[in-house]
């Protein structure tokens, strides 16, 4: 099982990474080392990744459907005012 | 790629109030003019007369103490790959950027000015400075700012609110945007603004009355878009356009007058509203709203719906407000229960939701589960939308300590609970001697027992949700469950995730846990409600009408969809909301402009069908750009997908060595924990238990680690879990350091 002291070293060398915003060496790492890691983290990891998935999914859904939403309005609005000047001229 | 400016995207909003405060307006139209001429001497550049020119500056921009300096900044010249800090990658490639003072600068579609200045975050542009881009047409666009924190901001001494934008755009002589006029002024150099408008109006005197009213009326300069800019449009992928400053709303008659435009009449007519200087005023008919029927809005978080309202329409609870207070004064309004109650202020969302709660507690409460942010849950008894805090769900009974102590995984999971929450001696006082229990440690194993009832059942429900499908999918798809794709078999994971589900529902914060809930009881919601399946036929629909390609996506019209009502966007594009001081001169003008509006329109509704397209698409990547150009913040580098979301997130992760928390620091820091502690009743050190000890010095430092964990995304989760385990270790090998007494 990993030391305390490689965990820590771990620890900080994904922190670096992160603020790095190095996101895709830090999977790398975290994959490579995964294996190591007490089952506790493990599991822990691996259920703190799905609820973050679903929730990125979920938030994303809905942000496209207003994203979605408001642009249909705005199309709207600009087929009206083609309309308008269509009369016009 | 090089990146072009889009120039029909381009405002050019100029604020002058302090030209008019220090110059008074007898003196205005004179001082105006003389700035013209300065400005078109000054920088060498010929500027044609015509509708297509603009063609003014004013000393008030370049003042003493914030005299611009003139940078050549070659936009397309920098790529992402050549930019050394991979975290800015994103930034650099999405938006307009360059150097000043030899800095790179990014323009972000809020408006502000981001500088690298050398440290991790860029900072807000600190001084004054004027900014020339060169494009491949040769067009060039000058940018003056005078900022202070906020961008776009007047800071000088005495320069208070309002904010102040300057945005001037100059064309070179070579553009064949003068002969757009098709009249002889445009085929002339320009010389002066003075001689301009004297050629123009017939009379040096109404040149002077028409440029000091501009003046007067906070715009000196005009922006009309002509065909050679449209035609860099043919590949919109390349183009990037410059943010639009805030606009500054014109304050005086003849200004107001302006908002008389038949195009802002048109927009007023398919909008239903517009934009004054009196803020946005809903439509008439919205006043007949019954203001107890507001809902949160499920796909606007803040934002509220109405049964009885357009299928799109939203409103703020200031609306609401406004709709309660003043609906039985307009056309007939019904709102029978607002009659007479005031509401003080009446731009405030606190006194609005304080209003709604005394008169329509139905609404109200709505209201305030909406702002409880992430505590929502389902309620049965309302629509399926409905959402409510799953912390005040009354549902629940609380189990009794027999039948958690019978079932050993309940046990070992009650064990949990107390640990984190910091009762971990609870059990133990209970099953050693009961009767002896204090008052104290009876409530708190009370409410302990209903906490644990609580989560047990939240757990329960989103284990029966996973399935091993939804994991294989994710871990696959997703960037964050690849890391575990090679390690873990998706039935194993899913056993996994299922089983420790309960001990991390256990041990983390509530709000956690309701967030967590919460998001998979949406899920459903988001997949299969009626609201999405609609969103989704009405943008087939306009797919079918619109030529689209996704690829085409254009990141600043869809942040511009987000953050703009449809009045705003289509008063923002070129010509629909300029007066110009040519068009009563020059025959066939509106007729040009018309038909210059038809296109631009034509093209932005182009760019949303390609918007739309991405939206919708099974490519992830372009789905995932269109939910996140609209989300808040300046966004980071994309290597994955759950990386910290924006700068100040980035600078809420872990910055402290998870060396501090080693056995050794801990005990190091407990010196000094020990000869501060008092219990809540006043005990000292030596006069509380090992395990009220132990309690109280985890939750200090759990307390202030948390404070460098705040961003929610995947990076900060997965620092969080290392960081528990190692704290654990660390706490739990310092036993003994608890039974010591001072």
């Amino acid at each position: 099982m990993i030391s305390q002291t490689e965990l820590i070293r771990l620890h900080d060398e994904l922190a670096a990474l992160a603020a790095a915003g190095d996101e895709a060496s830090a999977h790398k790492l975290l994959a490579a080392r995964f294996a190591e890691l007490p089952e506790d983290l493990q599991a822990d990891l691996l259920t703190r990744a799905l609820l973050s998935s679903i929730r990125t999914e979920v938030e994303e859904t809905k942000r496209i459907a207003e994203v979605q939403s408001k642009a249909l309005s705005i199309a709207k609005t600009l087929e009206s005012i083609k309309e308008q000047i269509g009369k016009e001229l | 790629m090089a990146e072009k400016i889009r120039p029909q995207r381009i405002k050019s909003l100029e604020g002058l109030s302090e030209l008019h405060e220090r110059m008074g307006r007898e003196d205005q139209a004179r001082a105006d003019a003389a700035a013209m001429e300065a400005s078109a001497t000054q920088d060498g550049v010929q500027e044609a007369t015509g509708p297509t020119r603009v063609s003014a500056e004013v000393p008030s921009v370049q003042s003493s103490e914030t005299e611009p300096v003139p940078i050549e900044a070659a936009m397309g010249d920098q790529s992402s790959a050549s930019y050394e800090r991979p975290e800015w990658a994103n930034l650099i490639r999405n938006t307009p950027h360059g150097k000043v003072n030899g800095k790179n600068f990014w323009l972000a579609a809020d408006g502000a000015v981001y500088v690298d200045l050398g440290g991790s975050v860029p900072r807000r542009v600190e001084h004054g400075g004027v900014l020339t881009f060169k494009k491949r047409s040769g067009v060039q666009e000058r940018l003056y700012w005078d900022t202070n924190e906020d961008a776009f901001t007047d800071a000088r001494p005495g320069k208070e609110d309002p904010p102040v934008e300057r945005v001037i755009r100059e064309e070179n002589a070579e553009s064949d945007e003068s002969q757009a006029s098709g009249t002889s002024q445009a085929e002339q150099p320009h010389q002066d603004a003075g001689e301009e408008s004297h050629a123009a109006s017939d009379g040096p005197a109404d040149a002077v009355e028409e440029a000091a009213s501009e003046a007067v009326g906070e715009r000196v300069v005009e922006v009309v878009e002509t065909a050679a800019p449209l035609a860099e449009q043919a590949s919109p992928e390349a183009a990037l356009p410059v943010p639009s400053p805030r606009r500054r709303r014109s304050t005086t008659p003849r200004a107001r007058k302006k908002a008389k435009d038949p195009v802002l009449e048109a927009v007023e007519a398919a909008g239903g509203r517009i934009v004054s200087g009196a803020g946005p005023v809903l439509d008439p008919d919205l006043y007949a709203l019954d203001p107890s029927g507001f809902r949160p809005s499920a796909l606007n978080p803040g934002k509220f719906t109405h049964p009885k309202a357009p299928h799109d329409a939203t409103f703020t609870a200031e609306d609401i407000e406004r709709i309660a207070k003043e609906g039985v004064e307009r056309r007939g309004g019904r709102v029978v229960a607002s009659a007479g109650v005031r509401v003080e202020n009446a731009s405030s969302q606190t006194a609005a939701q304080e209003h709604l709660r005394q008169n329509f507690p139905d609404s109200s409460e709505s209201m305030a589960q909406d702002n409880a942010d992430s505590k929502v849950v389902l309620r049965e008894k309302r629509s399926s939308l409905t959402l409510l805090n799953p912390s005040e769900d009354k549902r629940f009974t609380a189990l009794t300590m027999d039948r958690i102590l019978r079932d050993k995984k309940k046990q070992e999971l009650f064990g949990e609970l107390l640990a984190a929450q910091g009762y971990a001696d609870l059990v133990e006082k209970y099953t050693t001697d009961a009767a002896t229990m204090s008052e104290r440690d009876q409530a708190a194993l009370r409410q302990m027992r209903l906490e644990f009832t609580r989560r047990l059942a939240f757990a329960e429900e989103i284990r029966d949700r996973i399935t091993t499908a939804d994991l294989a999918l994710m871990l696959h798809n997703n960037p964050s469950f690849g890391t575990f794709a090679d390690s873990v078999n998706p039935e194993r994971a899913t056993e996994i995730v299922k089983d420790h589900l309960f001990k991390l529902f256990m041990r983390e914060r509530e709000e956690y846990v309701n967030i967590m809930v919460n998001t998979y009881r949406e899920v459903d919601l988001v997949r299969s409600g009626a609201d999405f399946a609609r969103l989704k036929a009405r943008t087939d629909a306009y797919l079918a009408k619109y030529p689209h390609a996704p690829e085409h996506f254009d990141r600043y019209i869809a942040q511009r969809i987000v953050r703009e009502s449809p009045e705003q966007f289509a008063s923002n594009l070129p010509f629909l909301s300029k007066q110009n001081i040519f068009k009563k001169m020059i025959p066939g003008y509106r007729r040009k402009r018309d038909a210059e509006v038809t296109r631009v329109l034509d093209i932005n509704l182009e760019s949303i069908g390609n918007i739309l397209a991405a939206s919708i698409t099974k490519d992830k990547d372009l789905v995932r750009a269109a939910a996140r150009e609209a989300n808040e913040g300046v966004r980071m580098a994309e290597t994955g997908t759950h990386g910290p979301a924006t700068f100040t997130e980035m600078q809420k992760l872990q910055r402290e060595s998870a060396g501090n928390y080693t056995k050794e620091a801990l005990t190091q820091r407990l010196e000094s924990f020990r000869t501060a502690y008092r219990t809540e009743d006043g005990r000292r050190w030596n006069d509380a238990t090992p395990h009220e000890r132990e309690n109280a010095f985890r939750k200090e430092v759990m307390n202030q680690a948390a404070r460098s964990y705040q961003s929610r995304g995947w990076f900060a989760q997965m620092l969080i879990s290392i960081f528990n385990a190692i704290f654990g270790r660390s706490v739990n090998d310092m036993k003994e350091e608890f039974n010591k007494r001072i």
